[in-house]
């Protein structure tokens, strides 16, 4: 079987993860604390888990990685649907993926900030009479400024991981097709989409699990509350030893989050692997 | 058929574990100039939040140069983001017994010395045998002798001193505010153009301590030993109204907080709010001479005093070169280069020393220095100075601050 060759790697990170799962559990029941005695509790998620701050966490985790995910495969499908045969557009899309997510944050802050280089060029072109009449669209409360920023970074991400198969079905099914009298259209919905969707999802599977984890953008875009969970287990784990268990378990539901995603990107496939013999 | 391959792996990991033997020199009751011999030409990572360049520039092209010439110690520069995360690490890394550790020097004040001390994750008392310790610092000063009311015990070394100050812009307000009192006033009249960093940042923190001793009868009750978290509690709740009395007064009407002081720099920079604030008096003329900050900026104390803390260097339990640690420590507490600390074209900030130890031509040096428009004179400073409250109670307030203020 293909998985085997890299078998000693999967040991390896399996340990490692494992172990680090299996660690962070253990200090967040107090079994083993960085100091102190050991005490098995389950305050840090008694703690966690009835708080406020942590629903609307977990809210506005799940609002900014659908919506962004959404918002990034929609556009990444048009892209390779209308102008992903062009070189340049390849060429172009290099560019945000060379980006940190810290330094797209920050340009998001420097180019859409109340006092940023938009709202100074609004001025200057007399569309605002002053910078404060500009929309507020970084650390916003609904997060349209993280949304942004992870748009930015995610489309081009996803146009990669999928247009190479597109590319490839193009090629060799969608001419059959054309032959046999499809349209354009019939062609692509027809042949494409249902041959390439499985990649698609694991590309936004990959985007949607990156966003509930990371923290740059969030952090820098966000507003102090609702925090998104990232950002809470973050200042959880750097404030006392005390919290530290309750950071882990901010991190606990993060995984949760993500476990979710992939669970239903795999069922997907599956079931789709039930009908048809896939690609 | 790859078994070899899972040997080779696990091999490689337990090296990795393994710990190197300890060092059986011993630099704390070693004679210095063995101390000094057996340092020379070793590497010691400093490990210092990174935020300021000119606070980097200073470590790297006038410390750095200067240590390497006299003592033949190499000084790497660790830029990090707050001494906390270090404090942590050091905790995890005494947890799994890992005795060679990767820092040498860790530049640390209050709750963070604190934690590092009492879980003894700190090599000393190394101080005491600075030669630099014991010509020019006032070991039994008060302001030095204690850290956030907890006693050094020669678990760090004075390195300099901070003190809270507010940044304005004078061709914008004329008369800055000169109580907590009066900066409700102005924050009202001029709805939008505060904010401050929200805790736990530094700079945050530290602002809703100083608006603490004013808004609930003065520092003095917060300094005594009998103070504990409940009683805080309690007593910091004209805090909590006052902070909630001026948020929909504040930038973005309160709905969000800068995230750290770097964030409310910016929007000090750019227009979008007129004061900033900080824990270094010399910050301002700092970002003025860069051109950040605009040519007009001054900052301002409060009539009743700001806080003001020593700031300290210190060496992990497990530094690899505890040696090498003091030997730079100890050229960092020179008269040589604290006057060049003190001196705005390096970074501007207080000595750590006491001057009335220094030379005549170390003296003269002194006072030819001039430390900007921005800064206020030594003096007036000087006359404003208020202590810290426990380092202990500080969590305390930041997450009093997350529930009364943010999430409200």
């Amino acid at each position: 079987m293909k998985w085997q060759g890299s078998s000693p790697l999967l040991l390896l990170m399996g340990a490692y993860v494992c172990g680090g799962i299996g660690m962070a559990v253990l200090e967040s029941v107090g079994a083993a604390p960085l100091i102190g005695t050991p005490r098995w509790t389950l305050d840090a998620y008694v703690h966690v888990l009835t708080a406020e701050w942590l629903v609307d966490g977990m809210w506005l985790t799940m609002r900014i990685a659908l919506v962004s995910t959404g918002i990034a495969v929609g556009c990444a499908v048009m892209i390779c649907m209308c102008i992903g045969h062009f070189a340049l557009t390849r060429t172009l899309l290099l560019i945000p993926l060379a980006v940190p997510h810290l330094v797209a944050a920050l340009l998001t802050v420097w180019i859409a900030g109340q006092s940023g280089w938009g709202a100074r060029m609004a001025h200057a072109l007399g569309i605002v009479d002053h910078w404060s009449d500009v929309p507020i669209l970084t650390n916003d409360t609904f997060g349209w400024g993280i949304i942004f920023a992870y748009v930015w970074k995610e489309v081009p991400f996803i146009v990669l991981f999928w247009l190479p198969i597109v590319v490839r079905i193009r090629e060799e099914w969608v001419r059959v097709a054309r032959v046999h009298g499809a349209s354009a259209w019939r062609a692509w919905w027809g042949v494409v989409w249902p041959l390439s969707w499985p990649s698609l999802a694991i590309g936004s599977g990959i985007v949607c699990v990156f966003v509930i984890g990371a923290i740059e953008v969030p952090y820098v875009l966000g507003v102090t509350h609702p925090a998104s969970l990232s950002v809470l287990s973050f200042e959880l784990y750097r404030g006392t030893l005390v919290e530290r268990p309750q950071a882990i378990v901010v991190a606990l539901c993060q995984m949760l989050m993500c476990l979710v995603v992939l669970a239903i990107v795999l069922f997907c496939i599956w079931r789709r692997g039930q009908r048809h013999a896939g690609w | 058929m790859k078994r070899w391959m899972y040997c080779v792996m696990i091999a490689c990991v337990c090296t990795a574990c393994g710990a190197n033997p300890p060092a059986s020199f011993d630099p704390l009751r070693a004679p210095w100039d063995e101390v000094l011999t057996e340092a020379s030409g070793k590497t010691v990572h400093l490990a210092m939040w990174g935020g300021s360049e000119s606070i980097n520039a200073y470590v790297d092209r006038i410390v750095a140069p200067r240590i390497k010439q006299t003592a033949g110690v190499t000084i790497k520069r660790v830029p990090i983001d707050d001494a906390k995360d270090l404090v942590n690490k050091l905790l995890l890394e005494k947890s799994e017994r890992k005795t060679t550790g990767t820092i040498d020097i860790v530049w640390i004040n209050g709750e963070n010395f604190r934690t590092a001390k009492t879980n003894g994750a700190l090599f000393g008392p190394f101080a005491a045998q600075l030669p630099n310790v014991q010509q020019h610092v006032d070991v039994d000063a008060p302001d030095i002798a204690y850290d956030f009311g907890l006693a050094t015990d020669g678990y760090e070394a004075p390195w300099g001193k901070a003190q809270f100050v507010f940044i304005y812009d004078q061709a914008k307000i004329p008369n800055p505010p000169k109580s907590m009192e009066q900066l409700r006033t102005w924050v009202r009249d001029n709805p939008g153009m505060f904010t401050y960093p929200a805790p736990p940042d530094f700079n945050g923190s530290a602002f809703i301590r100083q608006a603490l001793y004013e808004v609930a009868g003065g520092h003095e009750p917060f300094l005594e030993q009998t103070m504990d978290a409940q009683q805080l509690s309690g007593r910091a709740q004209p805090l909590w109204a006052y902070l909630n009395e001026i948020e929909p007064f504040l930038w973005r009407a309160g709905k969000t907080y800068p995230e750290n002081i770097g964030k409310l720099d910016m929007l000090y920079a750019s227009g979008e709010v007129w004061m900033s604030m900080g824990y270094d008096p010399a910050r301002a003329a700092n970002l003025v001479k860069n051109n950040t900050f605009p040519k007009t900026t001054r900052t301002f104390v409060l009539d009743k005093g700001t806080l003001a803390n020593t700031h300290y260097l210190a060496i992990p339990f497990n530094a690899p070169q505890q040696t090498a640690a003091m030997v730079a420590i100890n050229e960092m507490l020179s008269p040589e280069l604290q006057i060049a600390k003190f001196d705005p074209n390096n970074w501007g900030e207080d000595m750590a020393l006491d001057a009335t130890t220094f030379r005549e031509q170390q003296r003269a040096a002194l006072q030819r220095i001039h430390r900007g428009e921005a800064t206020l004179p030594t003096d007036v400073l000087a006359k404003h100075r208020l202590p810290e409250m426990r380092g202990d109670l500080v969590p305390v307030l930041e997450e009093g601050w997350k529930n009364e203020v943010a999430r409200k």
